[in-house]
Formats: C-alpha cells, structure tokens, sequence
C-alpha cells in the first residue's frame, strides 16, 4: 500500500482564510434565514426563490431550501415575465436579462423528441451593472430558465425553482412523453424532479416507491446525497414519471443500486424483465438476475468498462476499453448469459468519457463526452459509429462549437421514430450525419 | 452534550488537516478548501448540532465530504456557481510526488478513494469511517481492500510508464 501520509505536508503550505470571513458569511445566511422563517412555512418556499433571484446578492445571502421536504404537486402560473429588455433595476437583474446576457453561460438544456420546437433552456449571467461590493464572489449571478415551444420564436421566461447557491440542481432533462419535459433533480434526495408542460407549468413532483411498468422513455434516475449530514440519503434507482397524477414512482430492488455488490442497473424496468449490470469493482464482471437468482461473470481486470445502451430484450453487451491498443472490446449475451460473443472494434482515439449504444439497425455508436475535461475545453464531444460488421469506428460528428448542455447525467444516445438523439444533436440515417440543435433563447 | 466548544482552536487544529484529506479526495486544492471553507460555515450555523457531537472534526469531515460527493454528481453545474466562501488564499505549489498521488487516487472509484483517505490519511478504523460514511462496516473492508489494490496497481503503473 502506498503510503499516503506524505500527503500531509502539503498542509504546511495551506494559509486558512481568517475564521471571521467564515464567520461573516455564516452571519449573512443566518439573517435572511432568520427573514423569511418569520413568513410562514408555505410563504417560505415562495419567497425564497423571489428574494434570492430579484435581490441583489451583494450581502452573499443565501436563502434556505425552497424545496419543501414532502411537496405536493403544485402548479406555478403559466406568466411569468421577463420584465423589460433594458435593465430595471441598477441592483438586480430580470429574467429576460439573465437569458439576453451575451456572456450568459447556458447552465443545462432539454429538448423534446416528440416535438424539437419544445425546448427548455437554464441560462446563468453576471450582473454587470450591480454593485460590486461582495468582494470574495464578486458581482452577484442570477439565472433564468427559457421556455419555448416554437424554436425560440416566442420565450417563456421562469425563475429556477432550486438554490443554485446551495442546491446541485438538475442533472438532466428527460423527455418522458408528448408535451413534457421532465427535469430530473437527482441531487436532491427529497426531490425527484419537475415536470415542465407544454403550457409552460412547472410541477414539483411527489415521490412515492412502487415498481411500476411504462413506456421506456418514462424512466429515469432519481435519489442521491444530501449536503446536510442531518438529512436522510435516499435510494438511487430507477424511477417511472407519471404525468397523471403529477407523481414519480421509485422502482424497488433490484432496481436500485446496491451499495455492496453493483452499480446502476443498464436497463429499466421497461426494457428488461429482471435488471442487469456492472458490478462496482475493478474488473470487468456483468451482473444479471434470472428468476429472481443473481448471477456474475469475472473477463478479469479493465481500465474502463460500461454498459451498451440500446440492446434489444433478453440480450445484454458490457463493453471495456485498452487504452494501450485503444481497442474496445464488447461482450454481448442473450438471457442467461450463454454463451458470450467478442467483439473488438478499434477507436480513433483515446476517449476522455466514453459511452456506447446499439442502434436499431446493429450499428454501434461511441459518445466521447469529454468527461471533466467537458467542464474547461469546449468543445470536446466527438461521435463514432461502426457498422455492425465493421472492426473500426469511423468519426462522424466532431463538435467545432458549444452547441449545448445536456447535463452531466444525462442518457448518451436516445432513438425515437428513426431518429437518434444525443443531447441537442440528431441523426435521421442511423447515426451517420449529425446536425445540431442551436437556438437555446 | 459535549462541552463548550472553542471554534477558533478548532479551526486552526482541523482546517489544514481537512484541506489535505479533501485534496487527496477530490483531487483540486480549490475545491478541497471550498468543501472545508463551508463545512465550517455550516458548523457556526449550526453551532449546537456541532456542540453536541463528540467528535467535532469528524462531524466537520461529513459536511465536507458530502459536499464533495454532489460536486461530482453534478459538476457540470456546480463548477458554474461563483464562490460563496473566500476561496484558496494563495497558490499552494504542489509538488510532483504529491500529484503522482493524488492521480493515481482519481483513478479508483469515487467510493473507493473516500474510504482509502479515511483509513490511511484520516487515521480511523473500519467501524469509524463505516459510521462517519453510515455504510456497513463489511462494506467499509471490502471497498477498501479493493481500493488498495488498484492503487498498489495505478502507482506500479506509473512508475513503469515513467521508467519507459
């Protein structure tokens, strides 16, 4: 075992920042806390997300969570303006001006496959003309949310509805069905998402936990941490949106990830009788139930592995990668896992955060998606895709601009009607040419 | 509880020892101190919860940690939000050895790495970091010893690629 403690050291050279300007900052939170506690438990979670997106943030406030812990499905009004083109306030900024704002940093976008004019679009922008007085951050941010449903023709305008000064915030957009777009807030245990309609209304979802059927594309991942170690951690796992009743419906085990054998499961309850998998080790080792029994299989040590998306039922494909040869190797099986088939398809390149997924046709499609270099090289998203015979991938698609913000969870490849999707981007031939989504305000 | 407690001891005996741990953690001195800059925050907020904690600097590691782990689930976003707390205070030079390491720690699993910084950064046995991580202790062994191994085995390789 190595020895970590050299580590130690490195202690030496850390300068702490006085404990009053943690103090300050703690001062701060407090008193807009200690604020809005005096309005009342429902009037909290309203004023929040006023206060703390049209109050300049000068004083480093940062209001309290305006989720309530066990939401009942409200809906927001559909108007929600803008507010003027040229800036209102000198302390503040609308939310027309946070999405304008050249220098806005689009935060996340979602697109619906059933209809690609319905869009959605998180935007974060500085308030150049705020007072900087807040030294340690500089001039208060505000974000925005930018709805449309005609290609940005028309703009909808909504404040977030987390703090973005505490709260993760979404992880991805799902289009579970025509007319919605669910926003997935995985990192927010006591939150399993938003539903945005069409109209422009936004419903907090409750949570329930039953393992439900539906139509694949109604599922996605939901639970995970909580900052406060006070607060219960929920389960991760697959969850069914149900636009109904306004509720996401947590599948149960073994659905969820387990914490001491595997990981996420690849498939859904909709695409696969009983789940399958990577097991959360270092080796290559599929993990699949059949009849209830857990079976796994040991191809010995990987450097990166995953799961193929897209395979058809009863089959499973686990993929792993030689960074020496850049050689992918996928093993694919039919129920039972008997026997295994190889395949080894050569990369162009050596991928930063590599996903795969079987097209309808056989084809096999590679997402490079840049993994964390994502966050400080733009752009770095390539797409490769081989015949289902081939022995190599070919580039078809190399981002040469930032086009848009998928979402750090976010599914790699999705197919609907002959159409594949892969964040803002789409192919109608298979995966051979892509073209990208680009008007997000 | 647990007797008055003296933050500012506190913070001059725990902040250095946490950055090191948050570091060997996430890899990124900056975000290793914002994660202890606002566990502390937390803890003059929520002075009394930290006051009746018997261990003061284990409860600040928790935040921390936690902190951590939603950075990396969601840090596409996360490395958009500007700093709430005054940040790093000067550049820390890091020397080659000391990132040797910390690659070879990004390279096991993010599971893996907490309980490897745990156990032989932060000292604590296996029933400690099984209650500080509220996971089961077999749980705590068994990722540890897998985390050991591949990272007996990332450091092997290194030396090997850098002896070529």
């Amino acid at each position: 075992m190595p020895d970590l403690t050299s580590l130690r050291s490195l202690g030496d050279r850390v300068q702490p920042p006085p404990l009053g300007a943690l103090q300050d900052v703690a001062r701060r939170r407090s008193r807009l806390s200690a604020t809005l506690a005096a309005v009342g438990a429902v009037a909290v979670a309203v004023v929040a997300t006023v206060v703390f997106l049209l109050v300049p943030r000068e004083d480093g406030a940062v209001p309290e969570p305006v989720h309530p812990p066990t939401p009942s499905p409200t809906r927001t009004a559909t108007d929600e303006s803008g507010g003027p083109a040229t800036h209102a306030s000198d302390t503040s900024m609308t939310l027309r001006e946070v999405v304008a704002k050249p220098n806005a940093d689009l935060v996340l976008s979602g697109i619906s496959l059933d209809d690609p004019d319905f869009r959605v679009a998180i935007w974060s922008a500085p308030c150049s003309w705020c007072p900087n007085d807040d030294e340690p951050r500089g001039r208060p941010r505000f974000w925005a949310m930018a709805i449309t449903t005609d290609g940005f023709e028309s703009t909808m305008y909504r404040r977030i509805p987390y703090d973005p000064y505490r709260d993760p915030g979404f992880t991805e957009v799902v289009s579970p069905g025509p007319g919605l777009l669910l926003l997935v807030d995985a990192g927010n245990p006591n939150s399993p998402g938003w539903l945005l309609r069409d109209d422009g209304t936004l419903t907090h979802l409750a949570a329930a936990v039953e393992t439900r059927s539906g139509d694949a594309r109604r599922w996605h991942w939901c639970g995970g941490y909580d900052a406060d170690p006070a607060a219960p951690t929920s389960p991760v796992g697959w969850c069914l949106v149900d636009a109904e009743t306004d509720t996401s419906y947590q599948a149960e085990a073994p659905w969820l990830v387990d914490e001491l054998v595997h990981g996420r499961p690849a498939v859904s309850p909709a695409e696969a009788d009983e789940p399958w998998g990577l097991e959360n080790v270092t080796d290559l080792v599929p993990y699949w139930y059949d009849g209830g029994v857990l079976h796994t299989r040991d191809f010995g040590p990987a450097d990166a592995t995953g799961t193929v998306s897209g395979m058809p039922r009863g089959e499973m494909a686990v993929w792993s990668l030689d960074p020496a040869s850049l050689v992918l190797t996928v093993r694919s099986s039919g129920e039972g896992g008997q026997p295994w088939q190889v395949r080894r398809i050569a990369l162009p390149s050596a991928p930063s955060r590599l996903s795969v997924h079987r097209t309808r046709s056989g084809a096999l499609m590679a997402l490079d998606s840049g993994g964390e270099l994502a966050l400080y090289a733009w752009p770095p998203r390539q797409i490769w895709r081989a015949d289902a015979d081939a022995d190599s991938f070919d580039v078809v698609y190399v981002e040469s601009e930032r086009t848009d913000v998928a979402g750090y969870d976010a599914t790699a490849f999705t197919e609907l009607g002959g159409r594949i999707w892969s964040g803002g981007l789409w192919s109608d031939d298979d995966g051979r040419t892509w073209h990208a989504v680009r008007d997000w305000r | 509880m647990h007797g008055a407690l003296d933050l500012d001891a506190l913070y001059q005996a725990s902040y250095r020892r946490l950055v090191v741990q948050m570091y060997a953690i996430c890899g990124d001195l900056v975000e290793a101190e914002d994660a202890v800059q606002e566990a502390f925050v937390t803890a003059i907020r929520k002075r009394r919860q930290l006051e009746a904690v018997a261990n003061h600097e284990a409860w600040l590691r928790t935040v921390a940690v936690n902190r951590l782990r939603s950075g990396w689930r969601h840090a596409a976003v996360v490395r958009r939000l500007q700093p709430r707390v005054p940040g790093s205070q000067a550049a820390v030079e890091v020397g080659p050895d000391h990132v040797a390491l910390v690659r070879a720690l990004a390279g096991l699993d993010a599971a893996g790495r907490e309980v490897v910084v745990l156990h032989h950064l932060a000292d604590l046995g296996t029933a400690e970091i099984a209650a500080e991580l509220g996971i089961p202790e077999g749980t705590v062994k068994s990722r540890l010893s897998r985390a050991r191994a591949r990272l007996a085995a990332l450091l092997d390789e290194r030396e090997e690629w850098e002896r070529a």
